[in-house]
């Protein structure tokens, strides 16, 4: 007989990278096997199980409130078999709420949230938990690496970054540099239209600053609208088992299309940190790792200190401070400056989506696709080349919402996606909370008004 | 109750076999299960369990009484349930031992797609194993989904 295991020894198991077996026993002495997607450590003497399909496990809970679970360490493949005593069913409360958004930001990517409801959680008090098989023994005390100073220096790193694009870039290389976190992408909420969209991304190839996620669907838009750290350790288990789920059910109706993951190809694990700033989610990290099992219960503290970081050093900086420091009297013309020479520029603004093409090449849309077009116009009309972050803050056709209004964010997306020359038309910082828009050609301008139901939007920006 | 041609081809595969038996309290074990045949009638399954001796599992399978092996193929989760009473337990003889090899080469294969180390099979195969056959009763669609747990 092995010797008793501590559970809280063997939490590397619980990070859901391999599926566990669950049994249970019917009162006419029949055994039943189902598999769980998540088994959860509580605490030193409870584990939580998921409960969503299992209804013969149900039943012989009901009858005989014991079963066993065996357990697998993902980095040894060591096997722990741990006896169950089932002692009640929660349908609130953290440890729900925390399971629930994880299983359904993983279906709501594969568009299948309805069919992944989560019931309730099991809570299973543990009467034993024993190392079983070929390399049966006694866990190792793996020591977590000491994470305070490896985030001593992550705040440090935010704390002297006086500007949001400087903070934005330093807080995702320094996740590289200090917690090997990346790839990553930063990602804003936009309150008005629930979308967040990213503003800056670390690691790979394209910036995909500007790409945008709606919120409430897949792990970064789940992450957005319940705040919980969401963690994917195992990307290619998860897709199979919705696969195969998905299978079952495509014949007898229809599922919402699957949204694609930003970024790597071959992601295996996946994070959506919540940015959560006085009590509201202003916006979203995300991260990939080709490891399986990187991202899981073993790091969401972690993750939720760093997301709650940004979220306030981003936060503190740009508005007021920044305005102050632009100078001059909010929106005040400077000289007027002619546009270029040569063939003028097409540019089309659609009211319908706020969206900005230039020689019919899509730029940008939303509130960045306002605030761009408002200063094209005034660029065109009265040869006006810089405006304050302050006058765009107050120019109340802009629809930006007062006291969230993301300017430095959008200013940002719009940055990058005008940068390198490829829309002729540039927009530099030129000190700060100052922008000038540069045109090296003259621009045609022309807005297609919407008939549909953001008209009344324009009638009442435009009057 | 006969094995279908389906049910068949797919526990032939490098399918993650599971196996719970349970003890006079009705306590279930879990064990791993290895090199899974199917009789030619179809009607009765041979396969080597993880059932050191000392072992829960092993008394229970000793005791006789009901088997449940679930077969899980890693890559498509098509999940299938044995239930069934055990007819006889031996130990496993060299041609059986070739098939929980070639299973765990199978089982290898299929659970690196979704992620595990290479060969991991091997590391969960146990020399504890025990033959054991079974008369089955009860064939369960286990696929997750709404429908799992419908009797095939």
């Amino acid at each position: 007989m092995t010797e008793p295991v501590a559970l809280e020894s063997i939490t590397a198991c619980f990070r859901g990278v391999i599926p566990s077996p669950f049994a249970t026993c019917s009162p006419d002495g029949t055994p039943n096997i189902t598999y769980m997607s998540i088994v959860q450590y509580v605490d030193s003497e409870r584990i939580a199980l998921s409960r969503q399909f299992f209804n013969k496990t149900r039943a012989n809970l009901d009858a005989n409130p014991v079963g066993q679970v065996r357990v697998v360490d993902p980095d040894t493949l060591e096997q722990y078999e741990l006896d169950l005593e089932f002692v009640h069913t929660e349908t609130q409360g953290p440890t729900f709420d925390a399971m629930r958004a994880n299983l359904e930001a993983i279906a709501s990517q594969t568009g299948m949230s309805a069919v992944f409801r989560l019931r309730g959680v099991d809570i299973h008090r543990v009467v034993r938990c024993a190392s079983v098989g070929p390399a049966a023994n006694t866990p190792r005390a793996r020591a977590d690496r000491d994470m305070l100073g490896p985030l001593d220096e992550f705040t440090r790193q935010l704390a002297v970054c006086g500007e949001y694009e400087e903070a934005a870039r330093v807080a995702l290389q320094a996740l590289e540099d200090l917690f090997d976190f990346a790839p990553s992408i930063l990602l804003v909420r936009d309150p008005v239209a629930e979308r967040l969209f990213a503003v800056a991304s670390n690691g790979y190839p394209r910036s995909g600053a500007g790409a945008e996620v709606p919120v409430g669907s897949g792990v970064i838009g789940t992450a957005a609208s319940t705040g919980q750290v969401i963690c994917v350790s195992n990307v290619t288990r998860s897709r199979v088992m919705q696969q195969a789920v998905r299978s079952r059910i495509d014949a007898a109706g229809s599922v919402a299309t699957e949204i694609a993951l930003p970024g790597l190809e071959r992601a295996n694990s996946v994070a959506g940190v919540p940015l959560a700033n006085r009590n509201e989610v202003t916006g979203v990290l995300y991260l990939e790792s080709e490891r399986v099992g990187r991202f899981g219960p073993h790091n969401e503290r972690l993750l939720r200190i760093i997301g709650r970081h940004v979220a306030a050093a981003l936060g503190g900086l740009g508005s007021e401070s920044e305005d102050r420091t632009a100078g001059g009297e909010a929106g005040a013309p400077e000289q007027a400056v002619a546009s270029g020479d040569g063939e003028p520029l097409v540019v089309t603004y659609y009211q319908a989506d706020d969206s900005v093409f230039v020689d019919d090449a899509y730029v940008v849309k939303g509130a960045a696709g306002r605030i761009l077009w408002k200063m094209l116009r005034e660029h065109a009309d009265a040869g006006r080349t810089t405006f304050t972050n302050r006058e765009l803050r107050l120019d109340e056709r802009l629809g930006l919402p007062a006291g969230a209004d993301n300017l430095e964010a959008r200013l940002l997306v719009l940055r990058k996606r005008l940068a390198g020359g490829r829309f002729t038309i540039a927009l530099e910082r030129v000190g700060r909370g100052r922008l000038a828009l540069r045109s090296p050609r003259p621009l045609n301008l022309s807005e297609v008004p919407t008939t549909g139901v953001m008209s009344a939007a324009h009638t009442v920006r435009d009057a | 109750m006969r094995i279908d041609g389906q049910v068949r081809e797919l526990i032939a595969g490098g399918v993650a076999t599971i196996v719970a038996t349970r003890d006079e309290q009705l306590r279930p074990s879990i064990g791993r299960g290895w090199g899974i045949s199917v009789a030619a009638d179809g009607d009765e399954v041979t396969l080597c369990v993880e059932a050191p001796a000392g072992s829960r599992m092993r008394a229970n399978l000793d005791a006789g009484g009901v088997i449940a092996v679930t077969c899980s193929l890693p890559t498509t989760y098509r999940t299938v349930q044995l239930k069934g009473r055990v007819l006889a337990l031996v130990d496993p003889d060299a041609k059986q031992l070739k098939h929980v090899h070639d299973h765990a080469e199978a089982f290898s294969a299929e659970a690196e797609q979704v992620g595990l180390p290479p060969r991991c099979g091997f590391r969960f195969l146990d020399d504890g194993l025990v033959s054991v056959s079974f008369a089955v009763a009860e064939v369960y669609d286990q696929t997750p989904g709404p429908n799992a747990g419908a009797r095939m």
